[in-house]
């Protein structure tokens, strides 16, 4: 596999005329004709727009500097944010046909820093699931082992930069959606605060979780692609107004960092060597690690899947094929609404939205949803309370390295459970990060996740970076 | 038994277009009557990926009406989702208000009836579409999808057809003449739907309820609501079990239809609504909107009574903001008393145009014409009747009051001379009727002043006329 640099590199290579635009294109063009038919990470790609907009930049001579910080630099948006004049598909045969009028917020950041859109990335239906199977348009493979998932729902983003189809990409983030596939692949994924970045033109799935996050080869790159695209969004009321704070990306671990082990994650895991893995680095690391127990993680799939499918039953509910995508015709509106919906959402889309909708229905409300509101209350003042011993909450991001293409497709269950580590840091709306662990698994990557308190965005980059350099 | 022997229960909701420029959740020009679907976007279509922006506009007037009802301002309210399937419902739910509502507990006082009813709510959320039906097919409208609306929602303190008629109407003056809303009920502006029960008197358990919609007009409301509860009573009567049930006024047939019974209720799973932050207002922000209310129509028609008005020419200046603007105008432009202006305008011009089914707008005599009547009236320069004959002319005709009494002849005759000249002519005639005058009847000046007055062919002053008889009297003893 060609190992394409990062974008940090990269923008050195420009600087120093090592790089066009045009040759980085053509790299990424060469590996996408050799790894995309196998790894099937993109739903559209647009590679000759890209080129024709490489060979303008190198034309004009122009390179990356502080208003372009991105100039010339190929990312992979995600299927479920809009990139205008593209179609956004959400993998959801439901959407098919539907082109999006306008630029997410996250876009138009991009552009305007100068990266160039190579493509719309696959994922699980409407960013639901946790193995990229969940798709209209096939499974994503991960290029690291073919045989296995690449994780989800971002698999398409995680899955395109682990095989060089993009420098960079952006994923989404509902219960673990960025970090969950970023560590199946040996990346890097990053979930800011809830509030730190704009969802506008995400595709909502469950709006109090969805965030928009870098899925790179690097802290720095995640970093730089954060800078860019955090910050308060007048076209979405729930950004955090304050502008996010300076970075400074210095390398080494400041003095007296105190790093929590989150008790109840490394006690459930069944294999003992996924917390080993995870713990290595540090143990050689001057940081004080204590033990801290946050009991209600434990809870977490169970009341991240209340919630989430609540909001999703809601959100969905305007996928009907009156105004765009797909509608199937019947005699009668309440049958085509039933047609349009039955056939247009596939089987986990399907039961989210019936959960959901049971959830907060008339009686039950109070059982599910409003119950699960408490615990995420709760269970954010159990990380408040954690947050008063140590500076950061360590976890492996995942229970287990990628695992198989269909070993949990029919079990629901099982799937699910595979985001417990990463709800948690979601419901808390708390910024998290996995980083690849030096040790692999089954000579397959592990995640070290790393959870900081909420807005504390630029202290957990500066932090993840200088651990990546153990 | 009789319907006397039944307590009817009503209560309304209302919905109140709220006039601003653009709409609730989006900057889309509010223009329901522009081309179908023109003043749309991405968000008020609820395209994948948008998120709903609050207008602040619209959560001042919210606020505007709320305080002039007398309801206390939530500094923290919230937004909630209603869902539904309708094609003219873009994003599934309807973005609005449910636990918290943006005010609670008013009172509008009826005129007249000395009652209130007791406000319970009012929230602010979004419209809806508008589904356009053909034989072959049905379209979809959305300008109107997003456009911002105040719901109002009363106690079920209403106990009869002329109640709720009445707090109908006030409560559409007082949002129009605070410029919350232009709350013009055909435009559909101005949304009511009640809710009514009816119970034996003495019965302490509310009777069932049922909920009409479609009430397009101040009379469909009307005649909806009596429907309704001639049907309950005739449902008690027969020991028939009334089902909750939501009805819809069908405007052609004038009945009522039902839409859907309690069994089958739509369960709204009400949310609140995570893409918007709660509602969070300062009592300063309040305290200020308070300051700039203008006086409320109770207020102004109080006024207007203590000044001299009859309370029904107050209730029509109140009602009807041109007519207090055209008598405002004939205050300052003719220096005109209360009296004077309520006369010529609320009796004499307002008869007129009744006549001629003309409006206000219609009225031909503006107000400076109007005036100049007044001021020549009261210069001595017109009698009464001539003034009033003048009227209507200037109302056929659409001329000036001046020239049209100048070409009509219709002036009084205000030569001293011809004034003393016809005096000492009817004192001559009538030596019998001046005899009696001396002998102290001075009764009959009035016969003498009349007799004046047909010789001038009623066209002079008749104050002017009576002070130069009397001088002649004097001078004839």
């Amino acid at each position: 596999m060609s190992k394409l640099p990062s974008i940090a590199e990269l923008i050195l290579l420009i600087a120093r005329e090592e790089r066009k635009a045009t040759e980085i294109i053509e790299e990424i063009k060469g590996n996408i004709g050799r790894k995309e038919s196998e790894a099937n990470a993109y739903i559209n790609l647009f590679l000759d727009e890209a080129l024709a907009q490489a060979k303008q930049l190198d034309a004009s001579g122009s390179k990356p500097d502080e208003e372009k910080p991105l100039q010339g630099i190929p990312i992979a948006i995600k299927d479920n944010i809009c990139v205008s004049g593209k179609p956004c598909t959400c993998a959801s045969r439901i959407l098919e046909g539907f082109i999006a009028p306008y630029d997410a917020t996250v876009v138009a950041r991009l552009k305007d820093a100068g990266a160039i859109i190579v493509g719309k990335t696959n994922l699980d239906e409407f960013a639901m699931g946790s193995s990229n199977e969940n798709s209209a348009y096939g499974p994503v493979q991960n290029p690291l082992d073919t045989e296995r998932v690449a994780g989800g729902s971002s698999g398409g983003s995680a899955a395109a930069v682990a095989y060089g189809g993009a420098v960079a990409a952006l994923g989404s983030d509902t219960g673990g959606s960025a970090r969950q596939p970023a560590a199946f692949c040996g990346l890097v994924g990053f979930r800011p605060s809830y509030g730190r970045v704009s969802r506008y033109g995400l595709v909502a799935f469950a709006s109090s979780l969805d965030q928009v996050c870098p899925i790179t080869r690097t802290v720095q790159d995640a970093a730089l692609i954060y800078s860019i695209i955090a910050g308060p969004d007048p076209c979405d009321s729930t950004t955090y107004p304050a502008e996010p704070e300076e970075m400074d990306l210095a390398g080494e671990i400041p003095e007296g960092i105190k790093v929590g082990l989150i008790k109840e994650c490394f006690d459930d895991l069944e294999d003992e060597r996924m917390g080993d893995a995870v713990l290595r680095s540090f143990r050689e690391a001057r940081v004080e690690l204590v033990e801290v127990s946050i009991p209600l993680v434990r809870l977490s799939v169970a009341g991240y899947q209340l919630l989430a499918m609540a909001e999703a039953s809601s959100n969905l509910a305007r996928y009907d094929g009156i105004r765009y995508g797909r509608r199937i015709e019947r005699l009668g509106l309440r049958e085509t609404y039933f047609a349009t919906r039955g056939e247009g959402f596939g089987d986990e889309v399907t039961r989210r939205i019936l959960i959901g909708t049971f959830g907060l229905s008339e009686g039950y409300i109070d059982a599910y949803y409003n119950t699960a509101l408490r615990y995420r209350a709760a269970l954010a003042a159990e990380f408040e309370e954690a947050f008063k011993k140590v500076d950061f909450l360590l976890s492996p991001t995942a229970p287990t390295p990628a695992f198989k293409l269909g070993e949990k497709i029919r079990d629901p269950l099982a799937m699910y459970l595979s985001d417990i580590f990463t709800a948690p840091a979601a419901l808390a709306a708390l910024p998290a990060i996995s980083i690849p662990a030096p040790d692999k698994v089954d000579g397959l990557p592990v995640g070290i996740q790393i959870t900081a308190p909420r807005f504390a965005d630029a202290k957990l980059l500066e932090f993840a970076h200088a651990v990546e350099r153990l | 038994m009789q319907s006397k022997d039944y307590e009817i229960i009503i209560g309304l909701e209302v919905h109140a277009q709220l006039a601003t420029r653009s709409k609730m959740f989006c900057r889309c020009e509010v223009d329901v009557d522009a081309a179908p679907n023109t003043k749309v976007c991405p968000i008020c279509l609820g395209l994948p990926g948008i998120l709903p922006q609050t207008n602040d506009q619209a959560i001042k007037l919210g606020i505007r009406a709320a305080l002039a009802l007398g309801c206390s301002v939530n500094l923290e309210s919230r937004w909630a989702r209603k869902h539904y399937f309708s094609p003219d419902l873009p994003k599934g739910y309807q973005i609005t208000q449910y636990e918290h509502p943006l005010a609670t507990g008013g009172a509008l006082e009826l005129p007249g009836m000395d009652k209130k009813v007791r406000i319970r709510r009012l929230h602010l959320e979004e419209d809806a579409g508008k589904l356009v039906h053909s034989s072959r097919e049905t379209l979809v409208d959305f300008n109107r999808c997003g456009v911002p609306l105040a719901e109002i929602v009363t106690e079920p303190d209403i106990s009869s057809v002329e109640e709720a008629d009445t707090y109908l109407k006030e409560l559409r003056l007082v949002l129009r003449s605070l410029g919350v809303s232009d709350a013009e009920m055909e435009r559909g502006h101005f949304r009511c739907e009640p809710n009514i029960s009816v119970r034996p008197r003495g019965q302490e358990k509310l009777g069932v309820r049922s909920e009409i919609k479609n009430l397009n007009s101040f009379k469909a409301v009307r005649e909806g609501i009596e429907r309704a509860v001639k049907d309950q009573i005739e449902w008690l009567e027969q020991g028939e079990k009334i089902v909750q049930t939501t009805y819809l006024w069908d405007e052609k047939l004038r009945e009522l239809k039902p839409m859907r019974a309690k069994e089958t209720a739509a369960d709204y799973r009400y949310f609140p609504e995570p893409d918007l932050p709660p509602l969070i207002l300062a009592g300063s922000e309040i305290a200020e909107i308070k300051s700039t209310l203008p006086d409320l129509p109770a207020v102004k028609r109080k006024k207007l009574i203590e000044a001299g008005l009859s309370e029904q020419d107050a209730a029509v200046l109140v009602a009807e903001p041109e007519w207090e603007e055209y008598f405002k105008g004939l205050l300052v432009e003719a220096s005109a008393s209360i009296k004077e202006a309520s006369t010529w305008l609320l009796n004499e011009a307002r008869g007129i145009m009744a006549e001629r089914k003309e409006t206000l707008a219609e009225f031909k005599v503006p107000v400076k014409e109007l005036a100049s009547l007044i001021k020549l009236l009261r210069d001595g320069k017109l009698t009464r009747p001539a003034a009033k004959d003048l009227l209507a002319a200037m109302a056929d005709k659409g001329r000036g009051a001046a020239e049209l009494m100048e070409e009509l002849d219709l002036g009084s005759v205000s030569d001293e001379g011809l004034l003393e000249e016809t005096a000492r002519k009817v004192i001559e005639e009538n030596p019998d009727v001046v005899d009696r005058y001396h002998k102290g009847k001075t009764g009959v000046l009035g016969f003498l002043v009349g007799q004046c007055m047909k010789k001038l062919r009623g066209k002079a002053d008749p104050n002017a006329v009576r002070e130069i008889l009397l001088k002649s009297l004097q001078e004839s003893k």
